[in-house]
């Protein structure tokens, strides 16, 4: 049966203007992780739901996660200090399949780029490009350049990197050099843009979406989305049979 | 000091284990939540609200956090009846708690359709959602109209043999009457209440947060709501009463079989923590045995004055 877990935080650092990495405990029944997967976290005790972060990282006794203050729930849970206990479920949803194809793109934008991390960390003897895009202030890229020699990263500012959108750097990538696979997380509107690149370039995506959740299992519908099937369009949900959905399949904002 | 608690509950004809049941709409047909409690610990399920046909619901957003509690907006998303019966079903009935089937027309006829559709299955008994507050046809319009309710109540009776509940809604003037209705239309049980009408707006944006606008309000903030409509109600009608709207702990059932009802159901708490009624069913043993109570059934109304 699973469980709820109690999970105590080891460090929580502002990583960049209200970004936060927080590193909890593996306690034992958080399980087998797979890359993608999402923490519900009760973020205060104050707030009755819980919100749904994604892990950005998994080791043998600790997990970490980043979280942008955009909400209510995540400025509480950005406030929780080193030592607090979490009252966390999961792991839940299903992750990013990741024995597609040998030369792989992963895209991330801004927070999107957090989850992307754990999946890197198993594209081990891989061909791996990895680019990430923020508005001004990069984060995580020296974490991701741990595991991947190619990090490029864009801004919109121009600050770091290539000035202007990550989209472009993927398709300059796959324009010079081509892909077997892309994995994505970000905003709707540059994930819509890589589904429609990758179509463009014939080359697979999943594509890792974010939608309000309440129950997190499954039980609720209130994070349904919609993606292509056979016999039409089928409603899914975000949290049970997503958030990592096939490009080709998932309908996004629609 | 008593031992032995007899947990079980007679709701005049469908007899419960227990009288800890989830409600409606927040425990899908029980498969993601059996993945962390026992289902057979439950006294019953009351699965997510069928339609004749599949319904897509409203558009997202579809939740708003407020406090403490929670608006929603799902718009009866399900994947109807007929794909209930012979998907979902057979799971449910594998286990030991009771099902109930909680049904949702447009008109009267849509509402006999169903029950009679759901007639010779393994469901123990329907529960018509006269209440919902998220669709534009139907819904709550019959729940405010105590006409309405005897009529709708009376047809689907007629076209049944199943135990029928009548869930109330609280977006009415006075839920005496409409218990009432409900109970001279043939209703077996009423269980109350369903979500409370609100809306929630994102300050920035000058919009609301919900697709739809409005929504259904449920969680601890409904709760003093629902145990006055429960205590009110039990004293307008002399059938059993499902009581819920709130519920999170073992002291707010406690307070519901006090103002009158006979089981509870916990509905929004499971999204919190999907082992909330096996701990809430736990805490009510301990709560009786405690209080020197040999059943459930002797707690039921004992609210002193």
């Amino acid at each position: 049966m699973k469980n709820r877990c109690y999970c105590k935080i080891l460090d929580n650092i502002e990583i960049a203007p209200s970004i936060h990495k927080i590193e909890m405990e593996r306690v034992d029944g958080l399980g087998n992780i797979k890359p993608g997967q999402f923490l519900h976290i009760k973020c205060s005790d104050a707030l009755l739901l819980r919100r749904p972060i994604s892990i950005s990282y998994a080791e043998k006794d600790k997990v970490g996660i980043v979280v942008r203050k955009a909400g209510e729930g995540t400025v509480s849970l950005c406030n929780r200090k080193k030592g607090e206990i979490l009252d966390v479920l999961g792991p839940l949803g299903n992750g990013f399949t990741v024995n597609d194809g040998k030369r792989v793109i992963v895209i991330g934008g801004g927070i999107g780029t957090a989850p992307l991390l754990e999946l890197v960390k198993n594209l081990e003897e891989k061909d791996v490009t990895v680019l990430v895009g923020y508005k001004d202030m990069p984060y995580l890229v020296d974490d991701f350049k741990k595991y991947v020699k190619v990090v490029d990263v864009a801004t919109e500012d121009g600050s770091v990197g290539y000035k202007g959108y990550v989209t472009d750097l993927l398709k300059a990538k796959l324009e010079n050099d081509g892909a077997d696979i892309i994995y994505s997380c970000g905003p709707e509107v540059m994930l819509k843009k890589v589904q429609k690149i990758a179509k463009e370039y014939k080359v697979k995506v999943q594509l890792s979406i974010e939608e309000r959740m309440a129950c997190g299992v499954g039980a609720c519908l209130v994070c349904t989305c919609k993606v292509k099937s056979e016999d039409g369009v089928k409603q899914v949900r975000t949290c049970k049979d997503g958030p990592v959905f096939w490009g080709d399949e998932v309908m996004l904002g629609e | 000091m008593v031992n032995k608690i007899d947990m079980s509950v007679d709701l005049n004809g469908l007899v419960l284990n227990n009288p800890v049941t989830v409600a409606s709409g927040t425990f899908g047909f029980g498969r993601e939540y059996g993945e962390y409690i026992d289902l057979n610990k439950i006294g019953a399920i009351a699965v997510k609200g069928l339609t004749l046909e599949e319904r897509q619901g409203n558009p997202t957003p579809r939740v708003v956090e407020t406090p403490m509690g929670m608006l929603n907006s799902v718009g009866l998303q399900n994947p109807g009846v007929d794909y209930f019966i012979k998907e979902e079903l057979p799971y449910l009935s594998s286990y030991d708690t009771k099902i109930i089937a909680n049904i949702n027309g447009n008109t009267i006829y849509e509402y006999c359709k169903l029950a009679e559709k759901l007639s010779n299955t393994a469901v123990d008994a329907l529960e018509l959602n006269i209440s919902c507050p998220n669709v534009k046809e139907g819904g709550v319009a019959f729940g405010r109209d105590p006409d309405m309710v005897y009529k709708v109540t009376k047809k689907v009776k007629e076209n049944t043999d199943k135990y029928l509940i009548v869930k109330l809604s609280p977006n009415v003037a006075d839920i005496k009457e409409i218990g009432a209705s409900a109970e001279s239309g043939g209703a077996n049980c009423l269980s109350l209440i369903n979500t409370l009408i609100g809306m929630g707006i994102d300050i920035e944006k000058q919009k609301p947060i919900l697709a739809r606008g409005i929504g259904g309000l449920s969680g601890p903030a409904v709760k003093p709501v629902a145990v006055r409509m429960v205590y009110e109600v039990s004293k307008a009608v002399n059938i059993p009463i499902i009581g819920m709207g709130g519920i999170m702990n073992y002291q707010d059932a406690v307070e519901f079989f006090l103002a009158g009802a006979w089981t509870v159901a916990v509905g929004t708490a499971n999204f919190v923590n999907p082992m909330v009624s096996i701990e809430i069913l736990e805490g009510i043993e301990e709560y009786l045995k405690r209080k020197g109570y040999s059943s459930i059934k002797a707690l039921v109304g004992q609210l002193k004055f």
